[in-house]
């Protein structure tokens, strides 16, 4: 038979492709298998962790974190007025990749860019402390309370005064952006062939949902460890897990549920306090849980023990406060498990045994674990308050309608801080907060919260504390567990600084030498 | 040329309902694309849905004359167009390889099946290619990772030759399973006609008859069967992609409805429906090659 030269061709072309070099077979390319396609790669626009970790490699800003604290990065240091309401930073000389400098008018540019409402930064409420802020991201005219007088001083004015805001000043959010690349290009900017980087690394390209490659800059004194980052998304959890037994990937950070023992067994496992809280919120607008009473039964009536010892069973700790263990923040666990107490608090509601209680559901949106902790919770609930619990699964825009809508009873939720501070937990509850989502509204809290922010030190943690108090008090939502980092990492890399967000200074990555 | 200049004003016809009723279903979808566990603020997001806004006519008008969809909503640095034209050509590649695996395997196994109908040849031919169906992909992908994937040292990816291995043998094994059972009951039913008895009698060998006589007019459902598959095929399948991480059409499929990336939810659909009616109508024409009674049909 004869083939006809065209096929043959086009079979060998198609084999030429499958033949392309692939780096991710290079042993000094770190591999790094990140749980979803960046949505951007434009530092205003990042909205998970996955965009971070690349976007922490491309770009960097006035400080950044190591481990859990707080230090100077492109600012040298900075002075604080007497009223804390004036910051000035001090630039160091640092360089776009084409060689140019980052200069302090790049950030004015770039935080008036990122709080304009049309732009839709996820993370543009950060701003809020600053002078202007609120009114623009209302009106998108008002100035932001930002200028700089030279090329290497930026002045920041601020609304009231804010003791993190240099944690605030390591969210991407605030990095500096090349305005002339995002005026030539518009929403294209970050594409390989015009973006510019000021990070430790540049883009040398992105091929979208195969993989980002990030090579170390050699024009920066200080070069990073690792010469290549390859981020590759891979979405499932044991796809991930298992190109890491094949070696083509050295670093996970998601570990399948189905694989953790083997994991755990594993060298290179590694298990650490995430910044972040499992919660059910309860809508208190609907009855009969606008009765604090219902909503304190069902707070003490959570098998937070069980449901982290036989469901997720890895190690996390059981929530018995909103805030995880954050530096010198008070640790009071006033939440507590305990079925008389719920019995009682229902009986005197008016549901002696559960008796004429409505049933009603558990919301949450699709996945294994939510289900699985849904239906503990629920048969909890039914076997020691005798309610009628059922469970409704949807998918996640039609759950954040209903959670936004109130359009629930009880729904799965969950915050990871924003940045290493409690109030970035507390804020979410605020009465005008969109993530507040439960209907719960109390001045006290806010007022608390308000507060708060004209004190400092152990002062204002203690403010903070009783703001939680009262949240919790009032039950508008149920703490189950703080999350962990569950990580895999090649045990030949070294240099790590372990990270409560999980988040991590890629320049201090090395791999070990044999 | 009268059936072909019907079935393309049919196609165009098809087409556009596809377009305009997706168009609108994707508007009453509960939920919005920029929501998030992050609330944005009511102006951003206002201002986000006004910028956003999409109307059928001028959408038409875009997606008609310039196939143009604008950008993703969700991946907003990336434009559908470039989206798609990424992800196409490694759906076909995977979807071509596949087709082409379960041909090679599907038609020689249905054939030996007719040829030794009823006996041990039959069951165990029939048997084996069953696991396709049988077997959910989510369950033989992962399996096949375990047992082959380590050992070669590729699980998943898309980057040379040995990665595209296991993603195409499991999405062939769906495909080969309905090749080989349809072709087996399609040569059963030839088998009993009149003209084969008459060939028979002429003293004609069973290969001859197999092949020359009783196969094209068998292959007819085959190949009907074939464009929905091989549609299915090319533009993905969601499990394989996921599990294998390959990056084609079939994740763009689901996740930008789930995600109410109207742009993208569209386009993809648009291709997918072009696929298939385009695919359709190569089924068409090789049936009315293969099978001289449909050529007298008016």
């Amino acid at each position: 038979m004869r083939i006809p030269g065209r096929v043959l061709g086009i079979g060998l072309l198609a084999l030429l492709g499958a033949c392309t070099p692939d780096p991710s077979r290079s042993a000094t390319v770190l591999k790094i298998a990140n749980p979803a396609e960046p949505a951007s790669l434009d530092p205003a626009l990042v909205a998970g962790v996955p965009e971070v970790r690349v976007v922490s490699a491309l770009f960097e800003g006035l400080t950044s974190l190591s481990g859990d604290s707080v230090v100077p990065c492109h600012a040298r240091g900075w002075d604080i007025s007497p009223d804390g309401l004036i910051w000035t930073f001090h630039l160091a000389l640092h360089r776009w990749s084409d060689g140019t400098q980052v200069t302090a008018s790049e950030y004015v540019w770039a935080w008036n860019r990122a709080t304009v409402p049309a732009l839709g930064a996820a993370y543009a409420d950060l701003f809020d402390c600053m002078l202007g802020a609120k009114e623009r991201r209302k009106d998108g005219i008002t100035p932001l309370g930002a200028r700089a007088p030279d090329d290497s001083t930026l002045v920041v004015t601020l609304a009231h005064p804010v003791p993190f805001l240099p944690l605030l000043l390591a969210q991407p959010v605030t990095f500096p952006v090349p305005r002339r690349a995002v005026e030539r290009f518009g929403s294209r900017w970050t594409r390989p062939e015009h973006i510019l980087t000021n990070g430790p690394y540049r883009l040398a390209w992105w091929k979208p949902w195969r993989s980002i490659l990030a090579v170390a800059r050699q024009d920066r004194g200080e070069k990073a460890g690792i010469d290549s980052l390859l981020f590759l998304p891979v979405e499932d959890a044991l796809t991930a897990w298992q190109m890491s037994r094949a070696g083509q990937v050295d670093w996970l950070f998601q570990l399948p549920l189905s694989r953790l023992k083997p994991a755990q067994a594993r060298p290179g496992f590694h298990s650490t306090p995430q910044f972040g809280t499992y919660f059910f919120r309860i809508n208190v607008t609907r009855k009969p849980f606008d009765d604090v009473r219902v909503r304190q039964a069902l707070q003490a009536a959570m098998p937070r023990e069980d449901l982290v010892r036989y469901v997720t069973s890895a190690g996390e700790l059981p929530a018995r406060r909103l805030v995880p263990a954050i530096g010198t923040y008070p640790r009071s666990d006033s939440v507590r498990t305990d079925f008389v107490t719920a019995r009682r608090l229902l009986r005197e509601a008016g549901f002696p045994g559960g008796q004429g209680f409505p049933r009603f559901e558990i919301l949450f949106n699709s996945l294994d674990l939510h289900r699985r902790i849904a239906e503990v919770v629920a048969r909890t609930w039914h076997d020691s308050l005798g309610l009628d619990v059922g469970l409704l699964n949807y998918e996640w825009k039609s759950y954040l309608e209903a959670m936004k809508g109130l359009d629930y009873a009880v729904a799965r939720g969950a915050w990871v801080g924003d940045y290493l501070d409690p109030q970035t937990f507390l804020d979410v509850f605020r009465s005008t907060s969109g993530n507040n989502r439960t209907g719960w509204k109390n001045a006290g809290f806010d007022s608390l919260l308000d507060l708060s922010v004209k004190s400092q030190g152990q002062e204002r943690l203690e403010i903070l504390k009783q703001a939680e108090g009262r949240l919790l008090e009032d039950a508008a939502l149920i703490p189950v567990y703080f999350y962990r980092n569950l990580e895999w990492r090649n045990p030949r890399i070294e240099g790590i600084v372990e990270n409560p967000m999980g988040l991590y200074d890629w320049t201090r990555a090395r791999w070990r030498q044999p | 040329m009268r059936h072909l200049i019907s079935r393309l004003l049919q196609g165009m016809a098809t087409f556009l309902c596809v377009l305009i009723a997706s168009f609108h279903l994707m508007k009453v979808a509960p939920g919005s694309p920029w929501s998030a566990e992050r609330a944005l603020s009511p102006e951003a997001m206002q201002a986000l849905e006004s910028k956003h806004a999409m109307h059928l006519g001028p959408f038409l008008e875009r997606v008609l004359l310039h196939a143009d969809f604008g950008p993703s909503w969700k991946h907003p640095d990336q434009s559908v167009r470039d989206i798609l034209f990424q992800a196409l050509p490694v759906s076909l590649e995977l979807g071509a390889w596949a087709l082409a695996l379960a041909l090679l395997v599907g038609i020689p196994a249905g054939l030996f099946a007719a040829a030794h109908a009823g006996r041990w040849g039959d069951r165990l031919s029939m048997g084996i290619v069953l696991v396709g169906v049988v077997v959910p992909s989510f369950v033989i992908a992962p399996l096949l990772q375990e047992w082959i994937g380590l050992r070669i040292g590729v699980v998943a990816g898309w980057e040379g030759p040995w990665s595209r291995v296991l993603p195409v043998f499991c999405a062939s094994l769906a495909t080969t399973t309905w090749v080989a059972r349809m072709l087996r009951a399609g040569l059963l039913d030839v088998l009993s006609e009149e003209h084969i008895r008459t060939a028979r009698a002429k003293g004609l060998s069973e290969s001859v008859i197999l092949l020359r006589h009783a196969l094209p007019a068998a292959l007819v459902p085959v190949v009907q069967m074939l464009a929905p598959a091989a549609a299915g095929l090319l533009t993905g399948t969601l499990v394989i992609e996921q599990v294998f991480q390959v990056p084609g059409l079939g994740r763009h499929f689901v996740q930008s409805a789930l995600q109410r990336d109207f742009p993208l939810a569209l386009g993809t659909l648009c291709l997918y429906c072009l696929l298939l009616l385009l695919l359709n109508a190569l089924a068409d024409m090789a049936t009315w090659l293969l099978d001289v009674r449909t050529r007298s049909r008016p």
